[in-house]
């Protein structure tokens, strides 16, 4: 053949398996998980999760003994830090967390267990790879192992409307999505020459000088992962695919996405186009300023706990944001800090959705938590403290993080930012309340029939009775049998996820450590 | 709805649960006393380093004080009610198992109480504060089947809260400005500011937020209103939080703060102003109010608006009439909201309309919450008269016109305690006023357990006795006056009938004495005061802002739900707005350049106005088969510039595509059904008639959508295009190696040579998904 390719020399590319092991461990317990799932007939519903969980344990385990080694691997494409670690801990236990919830749901036996899980685990695996992506390709190709699986996750419950309804939406605006991250990541290479993060890094050591296409590039980029961890104004697909989806996986899309979102952008703005900060900051902390805005005066609304929950996680997206915003190592830290923190209480308040999910005949809206306090003080008591948590108040680890994120914002000459954060929390107080309300100081409704009426969009008063709207739960319809009885994995999860919140509301020093850790690999920022 | 019938309040009398709290407060009021008769303590712990967070807990004077009125008030209504709350929970035919909605809070309260009377750092006072708000909340709303217990609920959550908001944010300016959340640091560093030339304005607005957090706690004008609003709790809550607890932790901010408050004149003379308007319009509207509760919670927002009017005039008088105001007013103030709720569970009614001459009926009571009215009135021989006293030293003080003002005060205060007290025990059973009211009258008294009594006589008789012994009460005062100015301060009280003061207090009491004669002179005004809070007020701003916030919550779910879900410019149009922005912040002078135009071109130029037209056709047009025809011409005129622009390949195969397309759309047009299949949230009714409502604006709304989207598109390309061409040395370089690779064009080249391997994965992927394709077609089959 030609002179140029014969002398290319065969090179066996190095492969750091050590520092690959924790995604080796996800994708092969993913693959398992299929393959075995197979083979097996009805004990897969066991099983599988059963497999799923032990490669999570052992990707816990690997990342713990990959921790502090620091390693960039296949061609410094992917940084195994100590922030992809410590990221990969918190997304490793929402994933425990999503198993278990999925263990007993129609989801799994509607969509197949095996390859349930497998979906999740591979989604599971492309979060991973995203954080830890320094490399804008594999940066995409983080972003698409993410997101497929999701967009067949949430469509699981095929033989439901909107379950379909939101695999479908998803799918489409997700696509648009990608699309124009994939146009912003190609522009941001056109102007700098290099896909590689330190090497667009060097490009920029001069500053952007008003580079349009790279500007353009950071633009529809930051869009793009906007999307994914919606981000106003580009969270408009959030509350319906989370109010459609089977629950335990809006639980996981809504934690685990945004932990791998906000990995991806912290990395991606903090080291690659760091030396644009003073370019890209303004129009981060405008989104902050819209997503905390938007987010809290939506919520306020809903009578369904998902979409209120979606609501309130496009306000903690805002939260989350404020942290990028500085482009500080301080900043880096509150972020790991808050993501932490964020998922426990989310996933303590999606594991009560749940439970009351399979046992009112109202779903997830807020009359199935009527009178919850007296009849199932079980599962109040997370729901209450992940909602005060989620609203920042003191004692919870909601407090903590808000507070070490307006320490971040004031020490980066952001204040004004603080104050927004502190009155959207304020605002936030309105919505939480009404649940909390509703579980200890509401009468007990959940076993009457519901009335399903046909009244317009909820306008109901702040701490009033709601009115029911149509379309209740997709769990509570049709033949499932109802009973009120526990599901010892659905407590379980949602005690430990609040022994957290409380835990680091009044002990915060160890997560700090580890946020400390994982701030400090960013070593090109203060 | 019942559940169970409840057990006789005697039994319930004994419950263990409700003995233990109230055990409890009487042992950490025993500890409060030890502690501050041996000089108190510190805890300074590091609660989380990486923020500068401690748990800094000091039990000095303002400590002892707080932290004595917390337990010991605090004992006193948990006595009483563990006789109330059995019988409140009867009455509302409610299982006994509520009361651990009520302990529990109770205690909690008093805990964070005395957290707070001892918290060194503005981030715990904080802390303790929204801690005190939320047990405030549940303890407002323990009736919770009242939808007005849940809203006052919420109201004084959200007031104080936002109250505490703003305390966080003046703590965070202050921590950003001076590097601590430490209050006796902080104190110092800004003193040595200000003598150093005067402190900055951000430090000013900062102690502005705080004390504006600490005057909303205690309920002072304008931010008052929750207030009354929340004596719908149960009388012992009141009696509790909103005499000696809830609304003293404003004051007690105030106190602890006061030398920061020192170095901002501004702040101190609006908290004089506010303190003003506070006695006036609390006392005036106090008078006007017919409820039991309503009457107390009215005096309660004037007499602290004392305790900030003497805060206001500052030094060492005004900090020392301050401390020892709350002390004498928390004793005759929850003596007094006992009371009510004693004649409530007695006689069943609430107002002052339909009681009347209970005195001959509850003798003990009458005389007990005479001595807590002449205390609050400030009549001598009991601890009153000592506040009344150093409070018009320290107005007249100050100066006369102030003086003058102080008087007045008093003489109002005279007047709404006695009328409360009066329109209790005096005179005939009136029978009046709402109808369970008037129903309730006819009835003769239920009996009055012991413990619905004998604390108001421990309260009543621990004032008498501060009238007489007033040495410990002074040296608590000046203790905690000693902290709050941050030096010592000795205060020595006695009676002496010939000082200015006496007569001050003589001339008050006359005043109030013809007050009280006078109701139709003074009472169409004060109405009309009450009338136009209640039209013009801050509660009415309140319910205004609350449904101004549910409404554009509503109207935000709409727009979303109707217009932008699913919808792909959802992400185009804040995309293209973000990228203008970015472009419009940029400086890009310079960067474009603007070619002529010539030959050719003009051709080129034609066919993109062409292709512009159609488009709009697309976003304009409602009819299908137009909008396929549209695209098709937008498709196949950007056909015809790639022709013109030298790339024929690209134009055939566009063609193609175009044409292809085109047809496929055109069938499908003629086969879809006609109309569309309603979706299930119209069919609910949810989305269909507002539809109908904004077809005009969705008409403009598309193109303008298009428009911004193809603008960014356009910024895009441009700056992309005009940018200058680096050098492509990759590029060359396979130039340059075509000829080796026995390929004429580099295309060819590429794919089937340097990438050989791709183009075959590629070639087998699209194979494998025809088969796939073709095997669905025949459902399965294969061949």
């Amino acid at each position: 053949m030609t002179s140029a390719l014969v002398t290319a020399a065969v090179r066996t590319p190095h492969i750091d398996v050590a520092g690959l092991s924790p995604l080796i461990a996800l994708a092969v317990g993913g693959m398992l998980a299929l393959l075995v799932g197979i083979f097996l007939g009805r004990s897969a519903r066991n099983v599988t999760p059963l497999i799923s969980l032990l490669a999570i344990a052992a990707s816990i385990g690997l990342s713990i003994w990959q921790f502090g080694e620091g390693k960039s691997v296949v061609a410094d494409a992917l940084a195994i830090d100590d922030l992809t670690l410590t990221l990969n801990f918190v997304l490793c236990a929402t994933g425990i967390a999503a198993i278990l919830l999925s263990w007993r749901s129609r989801a799994a036996s509607v969509a197949g267990h095996p390859e349930y899980y497998a979906l999740m685990m591979l989604s599971l695996l492309g979060m991973l790879v995203l954080v830890g992506s320094q490399n804008l390709v594999t940066l995409f190709i983080g972003f698409e192992l993410l997101s497929i699986p999701l967009y067949v996750l949430c469509a699981a419950e095929f033989r439901k409307e909107g379950s379909l309804e939101s695999g479908l939406k998803y799918l489409i605006v997700g696509s648009v999505g990608s699309a124009t991250l994939l146009y912003g990541l190609a522009l941001i290479y056109g102007a700098t020459g290099s896909t590689d993060f330190a090497g667009i890094d060097r490009a920029l050591a001069g500053g952007i000088n008003g580079d349009v296409l790279l500007l353009s590039g950071i633009g529809l980029t930051l869009v793009g992962l906007a999307f994914k961890a919606s981000v106003a104004p580009f969270h408009q697909w959030t509350p319906d695919v989370y109010e459609g989806a089977p629950t335990p996986v809006t639980a996981f899309m809504a934690v685990a996405t945004k932990v791998a979102a906000f990995g991806v952008l912290l990395r991606l703005f903090d080291t690659a186009l760091v030396n644009a900060q003073l370019d890209w900051a303004p129009i981060v902390a405008a989104l902050a300023a819209i997503t905390i805005v938007v987010g809290n005066v939506g919520a306020l609304s809903q009578v369904s706990l998902k979409r209120m929950l979606a609501y309130s996680g496009v306000a903690q997206a805002g939260y989350l944001l404020c942290g990028l915003v500085v482009g500080t190592q301080l900043g880096v830290k509150a972020t790991v800090f808050y993501l932490a923190v964020y998922c426990a209480m989310n996933v303590a308040a999606f594991a009560v959705v749940i439970a009351r999910e399979r046992a009112s005949e109202y779903g997830d809206e807020l009359p199935a938590f009527a009178g919850l306090g007296r009849s199932n003080p079980l599962m109040a008591w997370p729901m209450t403290i992940a909602l005060l948590g989620l609203a920042g108040i003191p004692a919870t680890a909601g407090f903590i993080g808000k507070f070490y994120l307006i320490d971040a914002l004031v020490d980066g000459g952001y204040a004004w930012l603080g104050i927004v954060l502190v009155v959207g929390s304020m605002i936030s107080l309105g919505y939480y309340l009404r649940v909390i309300a509703a579980m200890w100081m509401g009468e007990r409704s959940g076993d009457v029939t519901p009335v399903r009426t046909a009244a317009p969009a909820p306008a109901g008063g702040s701490a009033g009775t709601p009115p029911v709207m149509a379309g209740g739960s997709q769990e509570a319809d049709a033949e499932l049998a109802r009973s009120s009885k526990l599901e010892p994995e659905v407590v379980g999860v949602a005690w430990i996820a609040t022994a957290v919140v409380l835990f680091f509301g009044i002990i915060p020093s160890p997560l700090f450590e580890l946020a400390g850790k994982a701030g400090s690999v960013f070593t090109g920022i203060f | 709805m019942p559940q169970q019938t409840s057990p006789p309040a005697r039994v319930a009398t004994r419950d263990p649960l409700a003995w233990a709290v109230a055990l409890v407060a009487l042992g950490a009021f025993a500890g409060c006393i030890a502690l501050w008769r041996t000089g108190g303590g510190t805890i300074d712990v590091s609660w989380a380093r990486e923020l500068d967070l401690r748990l800094h807990f000091s039990f000095d004077g303002i400590g002892a004080l707080y932290g004595l009125l917390a337990t010991g008030i605090g004992a006193a209504v948990f006595a009483y009610a563990t006789a109330y709350v059995p019988l409140h929970l009867d009455h509302q035919a409610r299982p006994a198992r509520d009361r651990w909605r009520f302990w529990p809070w109770m205690a909690l309260f008093m805990l964070s109480m005395v957290g707070l009377a001892t918290a060194q750092d503005l981030i715990l006072l904080f802390v303790l504060f929204d801690v005190t708000a939320v047990c405030s909340y549940f303890l407002i709303a323990f009736d919770r089947q009242e939808r007005a217990s849940r809203l006052a609920a919420l109201m004084a959550l959200l007031v104080t809260g936002g109250g505490a908001v703003a305390m966080l944010i003046g703590a965070v300016i202050l921590y950003a400005d001076h590097g601590t959340f430490s209050i006796p640091e902080l104190a110092s560093l800004l003193r040595t500011q200000d003598e150093a030339g005067g402190i900055a304005t951000g430090t000013t607005v900062a102690i502005g937020l705080i004390a504006a957090a600490a005057l909303i706690k205690s309920a002072q004008v304008p931010l008052h209103f929750w207030l009354p609003r929340a004596m719908a709790a149960p009388t012992p809550v009141s009696a509790y939080l909103h005499s000696a607890a809830m609304v003293a932790a404003g004051v007690l901010v105030i106190g602890r703060v006061f030398q920061l408050v020192e170095v901002a004149p501004v702040v101190q003379d609006g908290m004089l102003a506010i303190g003003l308007l506070s006695i006036a319009v609390g006392g005036a509207l106090s008078l006007t109010r017919d409820g039991f509760k309503q009457v107390l919670a009215y005096s309660t927002i004037s007499q602290y608006g004392y305790v900030v009017m003497l805060y206001g005039i500052g030094g060492r008088d005004g900090a020392t009439a301050a401390a020892f105001y709350v002390v004498a007013h928390a004793i005759a103030k929850s003596a007094l909201f006992l009371t009510a709720g004693t004649v409530t569970m007695a006689a069943g009614c609430r107002r002052l309309s339909t009681v009347g001459g209970l005195a001959r009926e509850l003798p003990v009571l009458a005389v007990a919450s005479a001595l807590a009215a002449a205390t609050l009135s400030a009549l001598p021989l009991t601890i009153g008269f000592f506040k009344d006293e150093l409070f018009f030293r320290a107005a007249a003080e100050h100066s006369t016109l102030l003086g003058v003002v102080s008087v007045l005060a008093a003489g109002l205060t005279f007047a709404y305690t006695w009328r409360f007290w009066g329109g209790i025990f005096l005179g005939e059973r009136r029978v009046g006023g709402a109808a369970d009211d008037a129903a309730a009258a006819a009835k003769p008294l239920a009996p009055v357990p012991a413990l619905l009594t004998a604390p108001i006589a421990v309260l009543a008789v621990l004032a008498v006795l501060g009238g007489i012994v007033v040495g410990p009460f002074a040296e608590l005062a000046s203790d905690a006056a000693g902290a709050t100015l941050g030096h010592d301060v000795q205060l020595q009280l006695a009676y002496h009938l010939d000082a200015r003061e006496t007569w001050m207090a003589a001339l008050a009491w006359l005043l109030g004495g013809l007050l009280l004669a006078t109701p139709k002179a003074w009472g169409p005004a004060a109405r009309a005061l009450s009338r136009a809070g209640e039209r013009f007020g801050p509660s009415h701003v309140y319910e205004l802002s609350l449904s101004a916030v549910n409404r554009w919550s509503d109207r935000l779910h709409d727009v979303e739900v109707r217009d932008l879900r699913s919808r792909v410019a959802a992400v185009l149009l804040p995309g293209g707005i973000l990228v203008a922005l970015g472009f419009a912040a940029t400086p890009t002078a310079g960067v474009f350049q603007i070619g002529s135009i010539d030959g050719t071109d003009l051709l080129v130029v034609a066919l993109l106005a062409l292709v512009a037209i159609a488009a709009g056709v697309v976003a304009f047009t409602h009819q299908h088969i137009a909008i396929v025809l549209a695209l098709a011409v937008v498709g196949l005129g950007l056909a015809t510039v790639y022709a013109l622009l030298g790339a024929p390949d690209v134009a055939l195969v566009a063609m193609l595509v175009e044409t292809v397309v085109t047809l496929v759309f055109l069938a499908i047009v003629a086969y879809a059904p006609r109309g569309e299949r309603p979706s299930r949230r119209e069919l609910a009714g949810v989305a269909s008639e507002p539809q109908r409502r904004h077809t005009h604006s969705r008409r403009w709304r598309d193109p303008l959508i298009g428009v911004v989207a193809g603008a960014a598109a356009f910024l895009v390309i441009w700056g992309a295009l005009s940018r200058p061409t680096p050098a492509e040395r990759v590029v060359d370089e396979l130039v340059r190696l075509t000829p080796a690779a026995h390929g004429r064009d580099v295309v060819t080249v590429i794919l089937a040579d340097f990438r050989g391997l791709d183009t075959m994965v590629e070639v087998t992927v699209i194979g494998v998904a025809v088969f796939g394709v073709i095997a669905l077609l025949r459902r399965g089959r294969t061949w």
